[in-house]
Formats: structure tokens, C-alpha cells, sequence
């Protein structure tokens, strides 16, 4: 149990908070617990590399199940990313659940549990364990995005993202049964390095597309914009660093055998479509969090194109840098709603150039995920898109590239040129607490030191020759710099650009009610044939009920031969008497 | 150790004996001491079995010397599962019962004597005791409905007795025939297993089919399945828990025994998942229109029946053993729904979804037993649903290949429509409906007994698959 016991400080945590009521302790003991469980993953993470637990769970005759956890390179990325970012987002959220006391101890007992799901993701090495975690991710991500009870949207947006990922959750399901089936252990190095690989075909489909819906691609993707309702803790955790990468690091952990099935165009081509929707949507959202979260499913969008390039290092180098910078942007507007009275459109926030701390911040955030040399994102963009040797392709990669420095330079240019200086919003700013800026800081720092990781990395997964691509770099650079200039002429300087609103760019620009139009026709599908079964139920019921009728109608018309008439009953009788005699020489005599 | 049986119906005798006559204001407590008795001897039987495999034993007395018939009664791991199972239900049902609202002296009695059947029809080793059994059961269930019932509660029985009386006439033919063609002429079941080869094909095909029909109409199963609406409906809550949680495993465990006793052919079962399929993908549709909690739920149960269906119908050990377990979980699962939802009629007064908001703000422990519901419904691992999932598909994989798989598309349809309810009705605190009636502080422990059982069994399986193959 040596490397489960990461979860144990987050679990008693949990334990605590549901005993008691107290504040003070609630909050202790979620930080305490979430620092204990830090410290634990870099013990881990240091000392104990490379071990391979299993253990057995239950079995029936010859079918047997187990759990088994890992420390392999990859686990111990996403273990410490977890780790690191649960005790900031703990306490970040003290400071952002300084004025609203509503459930506080129901919110930190659903993110202890979803950080012990994450980092119990993070340390399994068997389908069976990543199962567990996945769905445990999925139900606290449901309870957390419904959080405020009085809200109708945040609860229809919660309803939307579990019914979304409840089709992966069983498509999953299925994969791992027929996996179990046909080769009677679900151990990812088994089936890594099982012989047989044509009979994995469908169920690494269907893993695929439940990685798909985890993480938000085309076409499960509404439900992420969706999720913004949520806290903004609760955003910044989930819906940003850790859980929507869980079918990332899904995909990767499996890639050998994708690699083996050929089957990594489809990775491809799904990212190249939900990175368009999602750059096109982030241009003409106004809502400051949802834009972030398309900013978000372009991220991983990125990732899994370069997972379908077999470019396993970029993704990850993007997957860690990402973790911070998005973070950071999340945490960096809730501070800006929480002092524009919760204002959510960034038209309407005010007061960003007052606050030195958050204006240094979100630029530094804002730099990290555009690109700039050589700072975030940089590497693993120009990474990603030198991966593969289709012009088409890297065309398109830097289009994108192009407009996600547009879209997040305008998501910071917009509410920088707002007026601020309101005296009472000043005072707001000024009044952050201490507990909100702390983490800031050191996600900050966390995010500009990440690229440096690519150092480390590059040892183990290949050996990557920093200055070879020096062409591609300076391509880059220009493309992202376009990106910001078309930005600040937009939306920072004072000149007045008039677009139509017929134009088809900018009608393009707003798709996401096309794909709810195609999420509904499902639904509206689902009605009709409700519809239609409910009448072959009510017309079965009323044939057994009529049959129940007939039998009653035929006794009630039987019944009329007893009518109290002596006289009839007496020619019956003879009649029958008659017939009777005949029956009887019939069969005695043999006469007719 | 010989004598347990016997120990464990006179407890039963005693309970039900003991509640009419008892004041009033105890007679609900009695109830609950004697299940409390009767699951501790329950527990200490599947003790016995684990520590120290006394197993199996059996009680017999002489009955009918001329048709060949004993009273007998056998302890199998199966039937101590299920007696767990209807042990726990029972409980909870009776906890269940609002003191002074509602007639409990009736309830009580209804509950411990359905209680009776249940465990009774689980023992039993003899098919016209099986049969009696069965009986009491409709009957205990008949009364539930139409004497302590909602308004439609009349209607509602009616259509039950009338759908378990074609079911029973059928099953007794079955009997019958059984009694006629088997060449000992015996009635006891390990003899018909012993002789099943000996029965003609022809008939034996005929008396499987007879059964099967019988046991589909109380399961139920597509088409047969009309009663199954108005009667979980109209049922007080009490009832509705221990109808959802125990009477639909009447007919599963009916055809369960049908396996065991008839050899069966590929072809056979293929034809039957079919049937289980068709079922499954019916009530989902028809449920997503429900504008009626408790139909709603009755065809959720029906659902899982089918999938409990598809485990029996695999033909090898892992399925019945899955199926088993499916029998235990789900109706576990279902049993925890109703009770909730029973609650969620008696405190609103009214059972429509698309009036009832913010149960969260009136009753917190009802609206988070009902989540856990349908967390446990839709399979989240660590519930027991998700153990008896697997087992169940991948049997049903092995022996059909992708067709046993395609059921598994249902559980999606079922939480769509069940996270709907609970995002509009349970836990939407926007414009709250008042609560015409408040809770008693027992109810919380009728959850709490559900809940601990379905995760008990989630975690520690291991507990559970012993009982099987410690036989």
C-alpha cells in the first residue's frame, strides 16, 4: 500500500469535515490534508520510482480482479501536478468562500474526494483502477458543477456534462468487459505487450471515444463551456488542470497499442475540428470564464493531435504547462468577478489596470499560453505542429496558433481598456485577501518555471534536439506576434473597426448553438420513440383489458338464459333431455 | 445447527403472531425486533458457512407420503444471499412506517407476513411448497396495495392479482406437468435435477416454455409487464420498497431454478436474451415520458430485471453467480430509490416530477439518498451494482458475444433520464414547493441500513463470492 497512501491524508481530511461542523476546522484540516498528501507525492515521487503494486480484489471461479498502482514516469507527472495543485486551489478557495458561507462543507468534502480520485487516477496501472477513478471523477465533477442549488442553469449545465459523460462511462465499461473477457486481465503492460492485438480493435474504439467525452472533443464538446457555472475554484481544478485530462493521460498511457491498431488519424483529425470550434467560439465569446474554457478544449485539442502524431513528449510537455497557466487565468477572473460583483462578461469588468499583483499576473498568465518565446506554451506548440510532414496540416496548426493568441490577448485587452478607478471597486481589489493572491503568485512562478521540465523530460522520452528547429521557431513567433497586433488593433487601440454582422466569419464565429441544434435533434429522437412506445404500451394494456371485457360482455349475455321463466326452463330441459337420449343409443346401441 | 431453520421460522411465526395482538404504539417496534432477530441468524448462518463450511443442511418433514411430497427446506449460498437480501429490506421497509399517519399495525403485519413468504419461497427445496410460497406472496401483496394503497389503489391491485393469477394458474400446469413426466414422480428438486435427462424433449421444451411465461409475467418482462406501473405506484411506500426489492426476484429466482433444473440449449437462450433485450430497450423508452416518480421507477426495475436476465441466461457458473449478485445489488438499489421516492410522495403529497422542486431544501437526507440511488443504479464502482455489471456482461459476452453487450447502451438511457429528475426536481432550489408534511427522524435510518449494505457489498465482494464457492 506504499503508494496509495498519497490518498490517505486527503481521506482522513474528509473524514473530519463530515464529523464536524465547525469552519475552522473544515478549512484546517482540507488544507492540512491537502499539504500532507503534497508532501507524500513528493516523497513518493523521489524515493519511489518504478514500482508496480497489484493487488487481487475479488475472484469467481477463473476470473480474477485486481488493483494495481504504479509509479512509471508518467503517473508520477500527473501525481505531482495533482498534488501541487490541490493545496493552491484549497486554499484559494478559503479566500473565495470569504463572503458566501453557503455549504462550505459540503464543497470541500466533493473536492477532497475528486483530488483522492485524481491522484488515485494518477497511480493506477489496470483498467479496472482507472475505472474506479473515472467515474468517482465524473460524479464529484457533476456535484461540484451544480454546487449552487439556486441556480436553474448550473443545474441543467451539471445534468448536461454527466449525461455527456455517462455515455463514456459505459462505452468504457464495455471496453474493459470485453477486454476481460478475451484476455482475462486488464493490466495495461499486459496488453501493451500482448501478442494477439487485432482482437483490441473495438474496445480501444470505445475507450477512445469515452477519452473523448472525458475531454471534451468534437462531438461531446458543449458540456465544458457549460461547466462554467460552476465555482471558480471548482473551474480552476477541474475543469482546467486535472480532470478533463484525464482522458489525455488515458490515450497516453494506452498509445503503444493505438500506435500498434493504427488508428492515430482519428486522434487528428477530432482534435483539428474541436480546435477550430473552439478558437472560433473563444473570438466572440463574452463570458470571461467560458472563453477560458475554450481556451481549455483547444489545449487539449493540441494534445491530442499530438498524441496522434506519436509525439508523446510534446503532449506532455503541453499537458504540464498547461496545468499552471490555465490555473492561474482561472484564478486571475475570479478575482476580477469577485470585485465586479460577480460580473461575468468581460465588457463589463472594470478596474484591471488599478491592481498591480493581478495585472502582472494575468499578463504573465495570458504570455504563457499564447506562446511567446520562450516562455509557456512556446515549445510544445512549435513541437506539436512540426510533428508531422503534411503542409495541410501545419497550415492549419498555425492558424490556429494565430488566432488562440488573438482570442486571449483580447480576452485581457478588453476589460484592460474598461475604465476602472471606481473607488469602491478599488477598494475591492485592494481587499483581496491575502489568501487569494498567495496562490496566485505561486502558480505565477510555477508557470514560468514549467518549461523548464522540457529539460528533464527530454532525457527519458527522446532525445530532442533543441536547436534544430530554428526555422520553425522563428515561424512561430511571427505567426503568434500577427496574433497579438491583430488583437491590439481590434480591441486595445482607439480605432473604430466596423465588422457586419452578416459577414460569414462572423457568423462562423458563433457555432456552438449549431451543435446544441444537433445535441437536440438526439433528444427530440429520444421523444418520438418514447412517444411511440408509450402508445404500444397503452394499447397493450387495453388488449388485456378488453380480453378481460370480452369474457365479462359474453358472461353477461350467457347470463340472460337464466331469466326466472319456468316455462323456458322446462323446454330447455326437455330438449336437452332429448338430445341426451339420443346420445346415450348413440353410444350404447350404435344406431343411427 | 440442525434445528436453525426451524429457529428461524418460529421467529417468524412469533413476529407475526406478536404484532396484532401488541399495543399499539409497540407493534412496529415488535416487527422490528423479530427482523433484527432473523437477519442476526441470517448473518450467523453465512458465518457459519465461511468460518467454519457447515454446508449444506436441510430440514424435512413429511407431508404428503402420497403425492411424494416432503416439506423441505434447504439452506444453498443462493438462498442465503437473497434471504440477506430480504432480511435488509424488511428492516428498512419497516423503518419505513410513519407512526401515527398511517395504519402500521396493518403494515406491520403485511411485512413480516411477506417477510415469511419471501424467505420461505427462498428455502424451499419442494415445488408445491415453492408454489404455497409464491401464493402468500401475491396475496400479502394484493392486500398491501388495495387496502393500504393510494387513491388508485383498487385498480391498481385488481390488475396485479389478475396478471399473478394467470402467472400462478400457468405455473401450477407447470408443476404439474413436471410431477407427471418425471420418471421418480417427485416434486423435490434436487430429484428433478437429478432426473432432468429423463424427461422427454418434446415435453420438456413445453414445460419449460409453460414456466418461463409464468415467471415472465411476474418478473416482468415485456409484454406481460402492464401491471407493473399502477402497482408499484399506487403502493405505500413501505410496500413499494420491499414490491420493487423482493417480488420482482420471485420470478428471477423462478427462472433461475428453471435453469437449474431443465438443460437448456444455445438457441434457447439466445431466444431469451432477445426477449431480455427487447424488455430492457421498451421500458427505457417508455420511461423517459413518465411524468410519475414511481412508474418511472417501476420501469428502472424493469430494466435491471433484464440485465439480471442476460446473467442468467449466459448458462455458465460466472453468470449465475453474477446474477445472483445483480439480484442482490439491484434490489438493494431499487428498494433505496423507492423509499426515497415514497418519501419524496408523502411529504409533497403528490408524485408528479414536474412539480415538485427543492426536496434538497425540505429533506436533505432524501435528496442525497436519492442521488446515491442513482449513483448506484447507473453502476458507479464501489456500489455493488457495479461487481454484479461486470460478472453479469462479461459472462453474457463469453457466451453471445457482442448482442449480450448491447443492454449496456439502457444504463445510459436510465441516467439521462434519472440525472434529469435530479437536476429539475431534487436539487433545483430556485422557486422551492413547499412540503405539506415533515419527517420522522427514523427514516434516516432506512437509508443509512441501504446505503451501508450497497457499499458494504461494493468494496468487499470478496465476502459475498465466498459464500459461492465455499459450496
Amino acid at each position: 500500500m506504499i503508494i496509495a497512501t498519497v490518498l490517505f491524508p486527503m481521506l482522513i481530511a474528509t473524514l473530519l469535515i463530515v464529523l464536524f461542523k465547525n469552519e475552522t476546522i473544515v478549512k484546517l484540516s482540507a488544507a492540512i490534508g491537502s499539504i500532507a498528501s503534497l508532501l507524500l507525492s513528493i516523497y513518493i515521487a523521489i524515493f519511489d520510482r518504478n514500482i508496480l503494486e497489484q493487488y487481487k480484489w475479488f475472484n469467481l471461479i477463473s476470473y480474477s480482479f485486481g488493483i494495481s498502482f504504479a509509479t512509471y514516469l508518467l503517473n508520477i507527472i500527473l501525481l505531482l501536478l495533482v498534488a501541487i495543485m490541490t493545496p493552491i486551489i484549497v486554499i484559494y478557495s478559503i479566500g473565495y468562500f470569504k463572503g458566501k458561507s453557503y455549504g462550505i462543507r459540503r464543497f470541500y468534502i466533493e473536492m477532497l474526494i475528486f483530488a483522492s480520485a485524481m491522484m488515485l487516477f494518477a497511480i493506477s496501472e489496470n483498467l479496472i483502477t482507472i475505472f474506479i477513478a473515472w467515474e468517482i471523477l465524473g460524479i464529484t465533477s457533476y456535484m461540484l458543477i451544480g454546487f449552487w442549488y439556486d441556480r436553474e442553469e448550473a443545474q441543467e449545465a451539471a445534468r448536461r456534462s454527466i449525461t455527456t459523460i455517462v455515455i463514456g462511462d459505459i462505452l468504457f465499461l464495455s471496453a474493459i468487459i470485453i477486454i476481460f473477457a478475451t484476455f482475462g486481465t486488464t493490466e495495461i503492460s499486459g496488453l501493451i505487450n500482448t501478442t494477439n492485438k487485432s482482437l483490441l480493435y473495438l474496445p480501444m474504439i470505445l475507450i477512445m471515444i469515452a477519452a473523448f467525452t472525458k475531454s471534451a472533443q468534437f462531438p461531446f464538446n458543449e458540456w465544458l463551456a457549460d461547466a462554467m457555472e460552476a465555482p471558480t475554484p471548482v473551474s480552476a481544478f477541474l475543469h482546467s488542470s486535472t480532470m478533463v485530462k484525464a482522458g489525455v493521460f488515458l490515450i497516453a498511457l494506452l498509445l503503444p497499442i493505438y500506435e500498434s491498431l493504427g488508428l492515430n488519424y482519428i486522434f487528428v483529425i477530432v482534435g483539428v475540428i474541436t480546435a477550430i470550434i473552439a478558437v472560433t467560439n473563444a473570438l466572440s465569446e463574452h463570458h470571461i470564464k467560458r472563453i477560458l474554457a475554450y481556451s481549455t478544449m483547444e489545449d487539449l485539442a493540441l494534445m491530442f493531435i499530438a498524441l496522434g502524431l506519436f509525439n508523446i513528449f510534446a503532449a506532455m510537455l503541453l499537458f504540464i504547462v498547461q496545468t499552471f497557466y490555465k490555473a492561474l487565468l482561472f484564478m486571475n477572473s475570479g478575482v476580477m468577478m469577485n470585485a465586479n460583483n460577480d460580473n461575468s462578461d468581460i465588457y463589463k469588468i472594470h478596474g484591471l489596470k488599478d491592481n498591480r499583483i493581478i495585472r502582472i499576473t494575468t499578463i504573465i498568465g495570458v504570455i504563457s499560453l499564447a506562446g511567446i518565446i520562450p516562455f509557456g506554451s512556446f515549445f510544445a506548440k512549435s513541437m506539436i505542429s512540426t510533428s508531422s510532414n503534411n503542409i495541410i496540416l501545419y497550415i492549419m496548426l498555425l492558424a490556429i496558433e494565430l488566432l488562440s493568441s488573438t482570442y486571449i490577448f483580447r480576452w485581457m485587452f478588453i476589460p484592460l481598456k474598461n475604465k476602472g478607478a471606481s473607488k469602491l471597486r478599488y477598494n475591492k481589489y485592494k481587499n483581496t485577501s491575502n489568501l487569494m493572491k498567495a496562490p496566485i503568485i505561486i502558480t505565477t512562478i510555477l508557470a514560468l518555471l514549467a518549461p523548464i521540465t522540457l529539460l528533464f523530460l527530454g532525457g527519458v522520452f527522446n532525445t530532442y534536439n533543441m536547436f534544430g528547429n530554428l526555422f520553425a521557431y522563428v515561424i512561430d513567433s511571427i505567426v503568434i506576434a500577427i496574433g497579438i497586433l491583430i488583437a491590439y488593433v481590434f480591441f486595445m487601440s482607439n480605432t473604430k473597426i466596423k465588422i457586419s454582422k452578416n459577414n460569414i466569419l462572423y457568423k462562423a464565429a458563433y457555432n456552438s448553438t449549431l451543435i446544441n441544434k444537433f445535441y437536440s435533434i438526439f433528444g427530440n429522437a429520444f421523444v418520438y420513440l418514447s412517444d411511440f412506445f408509450n402508445t404500444i404500451d397503452y394499447s397493450i394494456l387495453k388488449t388485456f383489458q378488453s380480453s378481460g371485457m370480452y369474457i365479462y360482455k359474453f358472461g353477461m349475455r350467457t347470463r340472460k338464459i337464466v331469466n326466472g321463466n319456468v316455462n323456458d326452463y322446462y323446454i330447455v330441459a326437455l330438449i336437452g333431455f332429448v338430445f341426451l337420449i339420443i346420445i346415450f343409443s348413440f353410444v350404447v346401441f350404435g344406431v343411427f | 445447527m440442525i434445528y436453525i431453520i426451524l429457529i428461524l421460522f418460529a421467529m417468524l411465526a412469533a413476529g407475526i403472531a406478536l404484532v396484532p395482538i401488541s399495543p399499539r404504539a409497540l407493534c412496529r417496534r415488535t416487527a422490528l425486533i423479530f427482523s433484527g432477530v432473523i437477519f442476526a441468524i441470517i448473518l450467523h448462518m453465512i458465518f457459519n458457512l465461511l468460518v467454519y463450511n457447515i454446508l449444506p443442511y436441510s430440514e424435512s418433514l413429511a407431508y404428503i407420503p402420497e403425492l411424494n411430497t416432503r416439506v423441505l427446506f434447504t439452506v444453498t449460498p443462493i438462498s442465503m444471499i437473497l434471504m440477506l437480501m430480504t432480511s435488509i429490506i424488511s428492516i428498512a421497509a419497516l423503518l419505513s412506517i410513519r407512526p401515527i399517519l398511517e395504519r402500521e399495525r396493518g403494515l406491520s403485519f403485511l411485512i413480516m407476513l411477506f417477510q415469511l413468504s419471501s424467505i420461505g419461497l427462498f428455502l424451499s427445496y419442494n415445488l408445491l411448497l415453492f408454489f404455497m410460497f409464491w401464493e402468500m406472496g401475491i396475496i400479502t401483496v394484493f392486500m398491501l396495495i388495495n387496502i393500504f394503497g393510494s387513491s388508485e389503489g383498487n385498480n391498481a391491485s385488481m390488475r396485479f392479482l389478475m396478471y399473478s393469477i394467470v402467472s400462478s394458474s400457468l405455473l401450477l400446469l407447470g408443476i404439474i406437468l413436471i410431477y407427471l413426466y418425471t420418471p421418480a414422480h417427485s416434486l423435490n428438486i434436487d430429484t428433478i435435477i437429478a432426473n432432468s435427462a429423463t424427461i422427454p424433449y418434446a415435453i420438456g421444451s413445453v414445460i419449460f416454455a409453460i414456466m418461463f411465461v409464468a415467471f415472465m409475467i411476474k418478473i416482468p418482462l415485456f409484454p406481460f409487464h402492464s401491471w407493473v406501473g399502477s402497482a408499484y405506484a399506487e403502493a405505500p411506500t413501505s410496500g413499494s420498497v420491499v414490491i420493487s426489492g423482493i417480488l420482482s426476484k420471485y420470478g428471477l429466482y423462478g427462472i433461475f431454478m428453471l435453469f437449474v433444473m431443465f438443460n437448456t440449449t444455445q438457441s434457447m437462450r439466445i431466444s431469451i436474451l432477445i426477449i431480455a433485450i427487447i424488455s430492457a430497450f421498451y421500458s427505457v423508452f417508455v420511461a423517459i415520458k413518465s411524468r410519475d416518480i414511481k412508474v418511472l421507477l417501476a420501469y428502472t426495475g424493469m430494466v435491471e430485471s433484464a440485465i439480471i436476465m442476460i446473467g442468467i441466461t449466459s448458462g455458465n457458473t460466472t453468470g449465475y453467480y453474477g446474477a445472483i449478485y445483480g439480484m442482490f445489488a439491484y434490489g438493494l438499489s431499487i428498494a433505496l430509490l423507492f423509499l426515497a421516492a415514497g418519501t419524496i410522495e408523502q411529504m409533497y403529497g403528490s408524485r408528479s416530477v414536474d412539480n415538485i422542486k427543492a426536496i434538497v431544501k425540505n429533506s436533505a437526507s432524501t435528496a442525497y439518498a436519492f442521488i446515491f440511488g442513482v449513483f448506484a443504479a447507473t453502476g458507479l464502482p464501489l456500489t455493488g451494482i457495479f461487481i454484479a455489471d461486470i460478472l453479469i456482461f462479461t459472462s453474457g459476452f463469453e457466451s453471445f458475444g457482442i448482442l449480450a453487450l448491447i443492454p449496456i447502451v439502457t444504463i445510459m438511457i436510465v441516467a439521462a433520464y434519472l440525472y434529469r429528475i435530479i437536476s429539475k426536481s431534487v436539487l433545483n432550489s430556485k422557486e422551492p414547493t413547499l412540503a405539506i408534511r415533515g419527517l420522522e427522524s427514523d427514516r434516516i435510518f432506512a437509508y443509512i441500513i441501504i446505503i451501508a449494505a450497497i457499499i458494504f457489498i461494493g468494496v468487499f465482494p470478496s465476502i459475498i463470492l465466498s459464500i459461492f464457492s465455499a459450496s
